[in-house]
């Protein structure tokens, strides 16, 4: 019988399912929590999420896949506090076009800077990465501490689950985010972002996160998401 | 400052993403100022306008939304009679899993198809482009005709502008979606024929003639799109 307590299928390594576990964990929703490997693309791993993605949601009977679809699915099927997109259509679209600037231009080149094997791919990555921040910064709006000023919302979440694991990319590239004029206002948000009890949950311990990150830095990692990220996409 | 309810929509007539902001408008009965730009024209004033300088852009009230999806649910969102995306939060989701899948399955092989130049990485992106045509297909409300029942929505509005291009593939490529009622695509067909005669469809679309010689850069390797770009460079689409 379709169960009204949701299912989260994911990968505990994954920033991407961060999203949709840290969407839960926010909205104080009782959920199972189901370890995945959506590389292991066995037929019961199908018949849960038909794409083979991961974060999946199980919820009464129905799938729902795409890290940005679940934050949205999320706060629309438990529309309680906080809310992770506000009431007001233009506050809306401006959420999802910052979120959508996340995931093509920022988060591809996160990726791009530790699969790519050449130095000149990495600086280029590195460079591009520092740009779309710059930009997301400068979307920001006065108030703080949030993307949005005051209130906390899936913008946040779309960048911040990333942001908070910069420290592998620094110990792997090199990558820094500078502590001046642009970028100034990123480590007060993400100081603040990552103080939160969600982000507390679900963030693996320091060496753990460089372990998992490793086989791609060394470029041995052979799945999909590392060929995906050579060619600037993320599945 | 004066009140601004009539949103303005920049486009370019032969943009299939700017169709579908364009088709959104129409069906929701909206009255909107019509502003054709050349996107390739990146002057200071329409980088204010459009910060990556794509179309399509909606201004409303002094401010702007780009990418087709996210303009589509603003229009919805503020206005709500004709509802193009469900009420139910599974519906809603359901409808963007099946944008999305046409925006990372469907439209790249559509440009691969026109932009490579090997008949080999061609023949790879018809193969593709079919595979994921039958998989959304299969994830259509069995009776339709529209991918959701009786009702025009969001994925209907993704797909169309790029279906109705497909002559556009036959004509460079020879690439045709197979049709017959025993075809695993009948019901695409179905699906097909119901969006192509729309109102809204057939009052955003240009000549045959129009699009074919259009299209013609993609082909020569002339194209100087972002689109075009990112196909020959292998990366994801802006």
């Amino acid at each position: 019988m379709a169960s009204d307590k949701p299912s989260l299928y994911t990968a505990w390594h994954s920033p991407f399912g961060w999203r949709a576990w840290i969407s839960l964990l926010e909205k104080g929703v009782e959920f199972d929590y189901h370890e995945t490997d959506p590389y292991e693309k066995s037929p019961e791993w199908f018949k849960i999420s038909p794409r083979g993605l991961a974060p999946c949601i199980r919820h009464k009977g129905k799938s729902v896949y795409e890290s940005t679809i679940c934050m949205e699915y999320i706060d629309e099927a438990w529309p309680c506090t906080p809310r992770l997109l506000p009431e007001d259509p233009y506050d809306r679209a401006y959420v999802r076009m910052w979120t959508d600037h996340v995931n093509k231009k920022i988060i591809p080149h996160i990726f791009g800077m530790i699969v790519h094997q050449t130095a000149t791919e990495q600086e280029k990555s590195k460079q591009d990465a520092l740009d779309g921040i710059a930009a997301y910064l400068e979307a920001m709006r006065d108030g703080g501490p949030y993307f949005l000023g005051q209130n906390f919302s899936m913008a946040d979440i779309a960048l911040g689950t990333f942001g908070s694991i910069f420290f592998c990319m620094e110990h792997y590239r090199g990558f820094k985010v500078p502590n001046e004029a642009k970028f100034v206002k990123f480590h007060d948000w993400i100081q603040t972002i990552v103080a939160r009890k969600s982000w507390q949950t679900v963030l693996p311990p320091r060496e753990q996160v460089l372990e998992d990150w490793r086989p791609y830095a060394e470029g041995v990692a052979q799945t999909e998401l590392a060929k995906a990220a050579k060619q600037g996409k993320t599945p | 400052m004066m009140s601004d309810p009539k949103p303005t929509f920049y486009t370019s007539w032969f943009c299939p993403f700017a169709q579908r902001v364009w088709i959104a408008l129409l069906e929701k009965g909206i009255d909107f100022e019509y502003i054709d730009v050349d996107p390739f024209k990146k002057t200071p004033e329409w980088l204010s306008v459009s910060p990556r300088g794509l179309v399509p852009v909606l201004v409303h009230q002094g401010k702007s939304v780009y990418e087709s999806s996210i303009c589509i649910e603003y229009i919805d969102e503020e206005w709500p009679e004709n509802p193009i995306l469900p009420k139910a939060p599974y519906q809603r989701a359901y409808e963007r899993i099946w944008a999305d899948h046409i925006a990372k399955k469907i439209v790249p092989p559509f440009y691969a198809m026109l932009l490579k130049k090997e008949t080999e990485l061609q023949e790879n992106a018809k193969k593709e482009m079919l595979e994921q045509l039958l998989v959304l297909t299969k994830a259509m409300d069995p009776t339709g005709p529209y991918f959701a029942g009786s009702q025009v929505g969001l994925v209907d509005i993704m797909l169309a502008p790029f279906a109705i291009r497909f002559f556009i593939l036959k004509h460079y490529r020879g690439f045709q979606v197979p049709s017959g009622d025993e075809s695993p695509f009948s019901r695409f067909n179905k699906w097909y024929i119901a969006i192509k005669e729309r109102d809204s469809t057939v009052k955003t679309s240009a000549s045959d003639e129009e699009y074919i010689g259009i299209y013609k850069r993609y082909t020569d390797d002339t194209g100087q799109s972002l689109v075009a770009t990112a196909i020959r460079q292998g990366t994801a689409l802006p």
